[in-house]
């Protein structure tokens, strides 16, 4: 699938944003159709989460556009990015569930918020998205009871409890077993089919990745290193794709944050 | 101390207080007449009320011995031993009441309102909550706030209670006071307006800058383990410290 195929849903167009004199995002554009998934990948640090920021208008650029659906995002009121928000599901990079609450009300707190559904369909609603990420049985346990993968899979059930049109993952496999990433990758595949939805992944899984998207881009130094299918990204012959693709510590991404040299350091 | 770094603290602290008026407006501006809402305030109201109780009657039960035990040992020398419950009332309700509930909240409540609003920050569930449109302040913060604030003119109030129950032990069960005489002269003395009223008035007062120095803390704490470190300490210097010019300012303005 190419972006130039089909409609846009999400567009960044030459968007800059800087974190106090450090640059992030340095002129970056990327465009992401509806109902596809998508990947942003990249090496530690370099402003992937930023991009899933941007989207969700918690950060404004300093320059650029931010379109998802034909809306300026960089340009809503508190009140319009509200409205936005409950179009959005977001599953966060530490899960963030509400310690307070168990593993059900974690799931039914969107529902209760923004519906004035009854309790018997908000039960239904939270045990099937709970059963679809193998979590039925444990509506009762709290969040301290949960191991790291089972946090993430109530996270992900939480983000697609009220069906939205967009959802946002920022490293979906991380701290899963290999079957829970297997059940991961079919379920976001799975509801991305059957809803229509766009999702937006953060990842640094190459395979999942290669086996799940339809779009992947890879930023190096806050710009789009190579953006298209997996296999044109394993394909690529830049030098920064092919070193980010095969893991590679040495290449033109500097593994070291910048510094001096050791010895200078070392012999002071 | 420098001078510029002296007119720099003095500047921050008046933008503190200037953050901390606009926070609250914020706060007060999500007040909506919902069940939903006063639900969960009732749920906080129970918590920081019952996590406060015990520690608040204790400390009161003691104060009021101890106010009994010096206030007998002073008097006694000349010869108005029979005062000593008016004595211990009119400090109780005009002062050591509103002001030590004040501050044995602060140390119980406030901080771990802090702790607990600046740990969801540093784990992210305030910003899960405005990814879903739900607003951190409305659903967090305002009901802490609201329950701090209902609940230090009660705790207060408890307080006194006990206290005068802790000094009525100790002058006539201990000293054998005649008790006709504890009471009859404590209510002589004691003015409910200007006395106990005004004593109210005071811990109304603690109850919002407690609430409002706790609930910003957490809030704007940095989202790290040393960020909620910090802003459970702030909390009970901040707190502390206003609570007791405060008292000064008020009771100039009612005594």
């Amino acid at each position: 699938m190419s972006s130039s195929e089909t409609t846009a849903f999400i567009e960044l167009e030459n968007v800059v944003f800087r974190r106090g004199s450090r640059i992030i995002l340095d002129d970056f554009s990327l465009s992401i159709p509806q109902a596809s998934i998508a990947a942003i990948m990249g090496p530690s640090g370099v402003g992937k989460s930023t991009v899933l920021k941007l989207i969700t208008g918690q950060i404004k650029p300093e320059s650029g556009r931010v379109v998802v659906n034909g809306e300026r995002i960089d340009e809503m009121s508190d009140r319009q990015l509200n409205q936005y928000r409950k179009t959005l599901g977001v599953m966060l990079q530490n899960s963030a569930l509400f310690t307070d609450l168990s593993v059900y009300e974690n799931v039914a707190l969107p529902v209760r918020e923004h519906t004035l559904l009854p309790e018997t369909i908000i039960r239904r609603l939270v045990l099937t998205k709970l059963h679809a990420v193998g979590l039925r049985g444990a509506i009762d346990l709290y969040p301290r009871e949960l191991s790291g993968g089972m946090a993430r899979r109530v996270a992900l059930a939480r983000a697609l409890v009220l069906d939205p049109a967009l959802v946002l993952y920022d490293e979906p496999f991380t701290g899963l077993d290999p079957i829970a990433v297997a059940t991961v990758s079919q379920l976001i595949r799975h509801v991305n089919a059957a809803l229509g939805l766009t999702s937006v992944l953060v990842t640094h899984n190459v395979t999942q990745m290669g086996k799940l998207v339809d779009l992947a881009c890879i930023i190096v130094a806050g710009k789009v290193a190579a953006v298209g299918s997996p296999q044109s990204l394993f394909d690529d012959k830049s030098p920064e794709v092919q070193q980010f693709m095969d893991g590679l510590p040495d290449g033109p991404v500097p593994f070291h944050y910048p510094a001096t040299e050791l010895s200078e350091d070392l012999l002071v | 101390m420098s001078a510029t770094n002296q007119f720099g603290e003095i500047r921050n602290a008046i933008g503190g207080i200037g953050r901390g008026g606009l926070f609250m407006l914020q706060i007060l501006a999500c007040i909506r007449p919902t069940v939903k809402q006063w639900g969960e305030v009732l749920r906080q109201l129970y918590f920081i009320g019952t996590r406060s109780l015990v520690i608040i009657l204790t400390s009161a039960f003691f104060v009021g011995m101890v106010l009994g035990l010096q206030g007998y040992s002073t008097l006694v020398q000349f010869g108005a031993s029979e005062s000593v419950g008016a004595v211990v009332a009119l400090s109780l309700f005009r002062e050591l009441g509103p002001v030590l509930t004040a501050l044995l909240f602060a140390g119980r409540a406030g901080t771990s309102m802090a702790a607990e609003i600046g740990l969801m920050k540093a784990t992210e569930q305030l910003d899960a909550l405005e990814l879903m449109a739900i607003d951190p302040i409305e659903r967090v913060v305002l009901p802490k706030f609201i329950a701090a604030v209902l609940a230090v003119p009660v705790l207060t109030a408890l307080f006194n209670l006990l206290a005068v129950l802790g000094s009525y032990l100790f002058a006539v069960e201990w000293t054998h006071l005649d008790q006709g005489l504890f009471w009859g002269r404590m209510q002589a003395v004691v003015e409910f307006q200007a006395d106990f009223v005004s004593g109210m008035i005071k811990s109304v007062v603690f109850g919002i800058v407690i609430a409002i120095v706790s609930v910003f803390q957490g809030y704007f704490a940095e989202p790290t383990s040393r960020g909620v470190a910090t802003a459970t300490t702030q909390t009970v210097i901040v707190s502390s410290i206003m609570v007791l010019v405060l008292d000064f300012v008020l009771t100039a303005f009612l005594i």
